[in-house]
């Protein structure tokens, strides 16, 4: 039977729980990504992550632009080539050169940003060397040192050295502490990268005191046209604040290209009217676990034994609440009704589903209820309907719109504002703040890239890219979602959704990982060695914290939770126990106040000094940084590489659904291709979560960067098993938020 | 064993060093004379600044009982003719922003003297080296009263001497300290060698008028102009000068500071920009400066005070570098020749035109 057949016959059949979980694990091994197709060497290049497009990516493809970049790659080659060899004849040692004279000094002092903005914000304990270099190549470390608390620096030199013939030039140097670098005992090393040359004028150097006045970093600089904590990028490629290590875009390359040619195939063919398929698409595309299940087991996949299954541990891992009207149901709510749309072509309506639990522990959807227009005709967006299995095709469509809802929630809420935009803020206050501190050597390995990846998604994914033109939703809307979800997310007293059944596998493997995370980082803080550099640099904490809330976005709880959950004076009521609150903000804390806005992230510590910090301090920085550790690995992991199994198929879920030409709307039959997502958006969507699930690189057990703390991996080594009896392979876990 | 020596090249490293510095010391300062010479002495028939000034004649007297070991010069009760002219630094408007000073020859004459000394308002000073010199020189870029921007932006040692040295408005010229800043040195009769600073203050007991307040610092220091509504005229403090010498003499204190030298000391006790700590180098009188007749302009442009107007023992100190703190000190001693032709050009291509009262302000020029 053709996979066009199966799909025009798709009918739900009863499956039996263990033959489906046999079922999953032989196509999950065989979709495994491991054994999908490599770019083979005629295929086009591309650069890096940021040349993708959803139409058409700046790859670099004929002849003539071939052999133009050949040329660039020869020169580049070259260029890296020479670097290597300068290095080599010309090494910087770390050797002061002088008797650098404390009465002869190049002072100045280190601020953010640019006149207009930050300008007055001190960037302390960055690190600087005064250099010189000789006639003949040679370098000359004159001094160096770090900039205080008001971003002021003083550096002796030696006034005769500095002028004696042969010295050519001087510069000041001032370098970030990029990612640290782990030994093969555990012991880290910051890596210093320069960030900006000052040139000094060797004549202007007289002695007593050369000031670089205010010299001002465009360094990690916060947006000024959102109100999410986001960082600038002025150009993606030449003036980031952070980089992809080489490895990443050469896996990115090597894994995204052929992916990327089935796309340009699909969309040429849809210009030229060839006549492709949604078949073609789903078949063209690497085959994906629902593809794999219905071919071995025709309607398995769209049974509610999988539904259920799939809800709970599958990319969606939707917050299953009691009902507070049944303590029987568990209760899963997406809301999309505030959110600003428009409804000329995709509906979407507000979700609510009730399962019950089996005797396995896995849920059973018992009901759903839509909200909101179901036909392109209708108007109400209050109007609700309640389909039950009952149903039968109605009930099969109704799952599928839930399919489409958890999906988009999935990745917009849980993959795109909570780890995505959330480990962002983090990344941003730590670039700022963390230098000394050994705990940057603990957060920057993960929490780097982020900020590139985030930058290409706000183009093609997000704003006018592919989530916009594949669902109801507007750039406004989109962008209120994010900015609600962020809201709604803070480190103190999270943890991970706690399992509510055995089968609930999701959430016992992430509290799992939690574990394992917050022990090391309560080791790697306890350790009396980082607890001592920590405290004697406690300041840079403090900033850090201080950062973290003064950008973060205001706190949010929707409408109904407020009543639903909270008494008149904002504390929570005492029959709230239907909601699952630990991997939710704590409502009953107290939120921190900017300006008089209550804000959602709170304050790690209030205290500046070292020398007058609690434990509870020090218990507030080991939770946020497991906090941060877990969002942007498993977090990220889970909403991510599951993406290419659950909307890896157009017809089985998409991130929007069509009201179609049919009386019934959306709840029309899957053979109805005018519910479906475009040809053009469902090649899109086929690239996305291909491109999203299967990175290939950044993993934490393969350390492929050496910056992974080797506690960690030996760590999850150890609970290796038990992971695997959670359905998951620790190797799969991302050791940042790149992709 | 290891033999205890030192390696021959650093034992050859600092006279090398120092020689290579000297003859670098003597080639900057010839050519800077050089192109004084033509371009301020010959073209312009000007001083390199502080020709803004007034001179006037009177005596010194030597004190009794100064109290510290006495070089033979300053021969207790000793009077000597003297001149003195004050100027303004810079610009020909007596209401700017700028440092003043006092230049006393010990003769009345407009060239001879046994000796000289040359003072600025402000303990320390705005540069501190022949090479801060040159820099402080390159980067004046004087346009409409303002002046030396990427100098005050490059060196705040330099901020903080104009701080100190600039004065707005002071009601006289004799109201005012004047620091040699940079030291000299100072042979007494036990033989013990010293440095030693001078300065002058006026003879009573009379506040120093004209310091900055605090309007001032906010102004940045590179602005030297008038300020709004200055009702000053270009030379009022030129003119009060000579109507307070029409009703009685001035009279200051020439006073100094002594350093005793040793093998050991700190390059710092030379560094012009930094003060000497008055309660271990407590200021002690040595002379009495009573002024009794102004000069006319054309005299008082003629003079020319130099370093090498100094008797032996109370010399220049030695430098070897353009960078030492001394070297300033060498430069103004061996650039006379750029005074001398100053001179020369007035007498063959005619006198400057005196400053007119007009409504000119804000300038560096006649």
């Amino acid at each position: 039977m053709s996979n066009l057949d199966l799909m025009k016959t798709r009918k739900a059949q009863p499956e039996s729980e263990d033959n489906l979980d046999v079922l999953c694990q032989d196509c999950l091994e065989k979709t495994d990504f491991s054994n999908r197709s490599k770019r083979k060497f005629h295929h086009p290049h591309l650069k890096n992550l940021n040349r993708l497009e959803v139409h058409k990516s700046r790859t670099h493809q004929g002849l003539l632009t071939r052999i133009g970049l050949f040329c660039v790659e020869l020169y580049s080659g070259w260029l890296r080539f020479y670097k290597k060899a300068h290095y080599k004849l010309f090494p910087r040692r770390n050797k002061i050169y002088g008797n650098p004279n404390p009465d002869h000094v190049v002072t100045g002092y280190l601020t953010f940003g640019s006149r207009m903005a930050d300008a007055d914000s001190p960037i302390f304990n960055m690190h600087l060397e005064l250099w010189a270099r000789t006639f003949w190549g040679g370098y000359r470390k004159l001094n160096q040192g770090t900039s205080d608390r008001e971003g002021k620096f003083s550096l002796p030199y030696d006034l005769f050295y500095v002028h004696r013939f042969y010295i050519r030039k001087v510069w000041l140097a001032v370098y970030q502490t990029g990612y640290e670098h782990f030994s093969k005992n555990g012991q880290h090393a910051p890596e210093y990268t320069e960030f900006k040359r000052v040139r000094i004028n060797k004549s202007d150097l007289v002695g007593i005191n050369y000031s670089c006045r205010q010299v001002q970093l465009f360094y990690w600089e916060y947006r000024k046209d959102t109100p999410l904590p986001r960082v600038v990028i002025k150009d993606h490629d030449k003036d980031a604040p952070d980089k992809y290590s080489p490895g990443f875009n050469e896996a990115i390359e090597k894994t995204f290209v052929p992916i990327e040619l089935i796309k340009l195939k699909h969309l040429e063919m849809i210009r030229l009217k060839q006549g492709l398929t949604y078949q073609q698409i789903v078949k063209d595309y690497p085959e994906n676990l629902t593809v794999c299940m219905e071919k071995k087991q025709p309607g398995s996949t769209r049974g509610d034994d999988w539904f259920g299954q799939r809800m709970m541990n599958g990319m969606y891992a939707c917050d299953f609440d009691r009902d507070p009207k049944n303590p029987d149901l568990y209760w899963v709510h997406h809301h999309w009704g505030s959110y600003e749309k428009t409804y000329h072509y995709y509906a979407m309506p507000d979700v609510d589903m009730w399962f019950e639990l089996k005797e396995d522990g896995l849920p059973k959807p018992v009901k759903i209820t839509l909200t909101g227009p179901l036909t392109a005709q209708e108007k109400d967006e209050k109007q609700k309907r309640t389909f039950t299995p009952a149903d039968g095709e109605k009930w099969l469509a109704a799952k599928r719109v839930c399919r489409v809802s958890a999906g988009l929630n999935a990745e917009l809420s849980h993959h795109f504002a909570g780890t995505h935009i959330n480990s962002e803020q983090y990344a941003i206050a730590c670039s700022r703040n963390l230098r000394l501190n050994p705990i940057a050597g603990l957060l920057k390995s993960f929490l780097r890239s982020v900020v590139l990846v985030n930058h290409t998604a706000d183009r093609i994914l997000v704003g006018n890219g592919y989530i916009t033109s594949a669902c109801a939703l507007t750039p406004k809307g989109i962008d209120q979602v994010v900015y609600k979800t962020m809201g709604t997310l803070d480190w103190k007293g999270y943890r991970p959704m706690q399992p509510i059944s055995e089968a609930h596998t999701y959430a016992k493997a992430s509290n799992l990982f939690w574990d394992v995370v917050y022990e090391f980082v309560s080791n790697y803080i306890d350790d009396p060695d980082n607890k001592e550099q920590i405290l004697a640099h406690w300041f840079e904490i403090y900033c850090f914290s201080e950062d973290l809330v003064k950008h973060s976005v205001p706190f949010f709880l929707c409408n109904y939770l407020q009543h639903a959950l909270l008494d008149g004076k904002g504390n929570m009521k005492i029959d709230s126990d239907w909601y699952k609150q630990p991997h939710r903000m704590d409502l009953n804390d107290d939120r921190p106040e900017v300006d008089g806005i209550k804000k959602a992230v709170s304050r790690i510590t209030d205290k500046s000094a070292g020398d007058k910090v609690s434990d509870e301090d020090l218990n507030h920085l080991k939770q946020a940084c497991t906090y941060m550790i877990y969002q942007a690995t498993f977090g990220h992991t889970w909403s991510n590489s599951k993406q290419y199994d659950d909307i890896g198929e157009v017809l089985y879920c998409s991130l929007g659904i069509r009201f179609g030409d049919g009386p019934d709307g959306v709840m029309g039959p899957e053979s109805d291709y005018s519910i479906a997502p475009d040809l053009t958006r469902s090649t899109q969507m086929m690239w996305w979560s291909n491109m999203l699930s299967h990175t290939g690189y950044g993993y934490i057990i393969a350390d492929e960067d050496e910056d992974v703390p080797p506690a960690l991996r030996e760590s999850l080594e150890k609970h290796r098993k038990a992971f695997v009896d959670l359905d998951l392979d620790i190797n799969i876990i991302q050791s940042r938020t790149n992709i | 064993m290891k033999p205890n020596r030192t390696p021959i090249y650093k034992l050859l490293g600092t006279p090398i060093h120092r020689f290579f510095g000297i003859v670098r010391l003597w080639i900057y300062t010839k050519a800077f004379t050089w192109a004084l010479t033509i371009y301020g002495s010959i073209i312009m028939r000007e001083k390199m600044s502080h020709n803004n000034g007034i001179a006037a004649v009177g005596s010194i007297r030597f004190v009794d009982n100064p109290g510290f070991p006495l070089h033979p010069f300053f021969e207790p009760g000793k009077t000597l003719p003297c001149r003195v002219r004050h100027a303004a630094a810079s610009f020909m408007d007596d209401a700017m922003r700028v440092v003043r000073s006092m230049s006393i020859k010990m003769a009345d004459t407009a060239k001879k003297s046994p000796m000289d000394i040359e003072l600025n308002t402000g303990e320390t000073a705005l540069f501190w080296s022949i090479a801060s010199f040159f820099r402080f020189a390159k980067y004046k870029k004087t346009r409409f009263g303002m002046q030396y921007e990427d100098y005050y932006r490059k060196y705040p040692t330099g901020v903080e001497g104009a701080h100190v040295g600039m004065r707005r408005d002071p009601t006289s010229f004799s109201n005012l300290r004047y620091y040699t800043q940079t030291p000299f040195m100072y042979k007494a009769d036990d033989n013990v060698p010293r440095y030693i600073k001078y300065r002058t203050i006026p003879a009573e007991d009379v506040p120093e008028t004209g310091l900055l307040d605090e309007y001032d610092m906010l102004i940045p220091t590179e602005n030297q102009r008038i300020l709004p509504g200055e009702t000053r005229v270009r030379n009022y403090l030129k003119e009060e000068y000579v109507e307070t010498l029409r009703t009685g003499p001035i009279k200051y204190k020439l006073q100094v500071q002594l350093h005793e030298a040793s093998d050991d000391h700190d390059a710092e006790i030379f560094n012009c920009c930094r003060k000497w700590d008055e309660a271990s180098h407590p200021w002690m009188d040595l002379a009495e400066i009573t002024i009794n007749k102004p000069l006319d302009w054309a005299e008082s442009t003629r003079m020319i005070f130099t370093m090498k107007n100094l008797p032996k023992g109370l010399g220049i100190i030695p430098s070897y570098s353009i960078y030492d703190y001394n070297s300033l000190n060498f430069l103004r001693r061996h650039s006379d020749l750029a005074r001398n032709a100053r001179v020369w050009a007035i007498k063959i291509f005619g006198m400057p035109p005196e400053i007119p009262d007009n409504d000119v302000r804000n300038s560096n020029s006649a």
